[in-house]
């Protein structure tokens, strides 16, 4: 636990700005990336060593940062909706079913896709859960921000060794 | 795996991204792509904060990703297959990184700022910039990782 507290740091953050909609309409897709070169800064701070950083270490921080950020994005989201029965969802499934009335699609699946958003929209504003809802959250943070933090991981340490190497060469 | 292998992953990946985001574009070849709508704009609204206002907007159809985004993951692809068939960048990547992230901040601030208007054609042309930087800042990265697990083993 100790030798990943940068990544729990890292991954926190994360997933709190992923449930602030200012946060997220201003960093998008970048949040986690972001959060792992905190995380790979906050573990060279830490461990006092300014020499180039191994990829395998940058992956590997970016990885359990982004697999943090799936918990606690995931535990927010389920949790904040179970007390407000209101999230993202609700607000966008007006338009979702606007863009699915005006498309010439077949009505029987209009019909189905409509009753699967309903069903899940119904059962967030009763009961502030859907299994479905809760299901899909969970594994779409599971995929993507381990993924992602990978990915800022790799890129994160390939910007810190590019800088050390400039450094060690002006002096 | 080799350095190949992973590239074609990765080209993988992007073209569903890709073909995902331009989905309501495709539904018209074949109509049972609609049930796929749900589950493909909630995996991107942990990528994507999909504004109606910033969705970018073709013919008479939208992208589920905002225009920056849809940018990114478009300049994403252009890069690799730049790569696989052979084309490279004259010019430094990290410099280029640097400069796309400049772009798109100041992007942000002029438009959030109100000095001019949102523009998706601006947004997604940073996001190309971006994109393209950002690939080939990860390419460089994965060349030099398993340049590091082959001096590991040897």
């Amino acid at each position: 636990m100790k030798k990943y507290i940068s990544s729990f740091v890292g991954g926190f953050g994360a997933g709190v700005l992923q449930i602030v909609p200012v946060a997220k309409n201003l960093a998008c897709c970048l949040i986690v990336p972001i959060a792992s070169y905190i995380a790979i800064q906050l573990e060279r701070r830490a461990s006092k060593d300014n020499n180039k950083i191994p990829l395998k270490k940058g992956i590997m921080i970016g990885l359990i940062t982004g697999l943090y950020a799936a918990l606690f994005g995931s535990l927010f989201e389920l949790l904040i909706t179970f007390i407000t029965h209101n999230n993202d969802f609700i607000f966008a499934m007006s338009g979702l079913q606007k863009v699915i009335k005006d498309f010439p699609l077949d009505e029987k699946i209009k019909a189905e896709i409509f009753s699967m958003i309903s069903k899940v929209a119904s059962d967030i504003q009763r009961q502030g859960f859907s299994v479905l809802y809760s299901f899909s959250i969970i594994v779409n943070n599971f995929i993507i921000n381990p993924l992602f933090g990978l990915i800022g991981g790799l890129i994160s340490v390939q910007i810190i060794n590019s800088k050390i190497s400039k450094d060690t060469t002006e002096f | 795996m080799s350095y190949k292998s992973i590239q074609l992953l990765i080209l993988f990946l992007l073209l569903i991204l890709n073909i995902g985001n331009f989905i309501l574009f495709f539904i018209q070849f074949d109509n049972r792509l609609a049930y796929l709508i749900l589950p493909i704009d909630k995996s991107f609204s942990l990528i994507c904060h999909q504004q109606s206002s910033k969705l970018f907007n073709y013919f008479t159809f939208h992208t589920l990703l905002c225009s920056r985004c849809t940018g990114i993951y478009l300049g994403g692809i252009t890069a690799l297959i730049s790569i696989l068939i052979g084309i490279k960048l004259k010019i430094s990547k990290l410099e280029l990184f640097y400069t796309s992230i400049f772009l798109m901040l100041s992007d942000i601030i002029f438009y959030t700022s109100g000095i001019y208007n949102y523009s998706q054609w601006i947004a997604l042309i940073t996001g190309f910039l971006f994109g393209i930087a950002a690939l080939n800042l990860l390419m460089i990265s994965l060349q030099n990782l398993i340049k590091e697990i082959n001096s590991e083993n040897f």
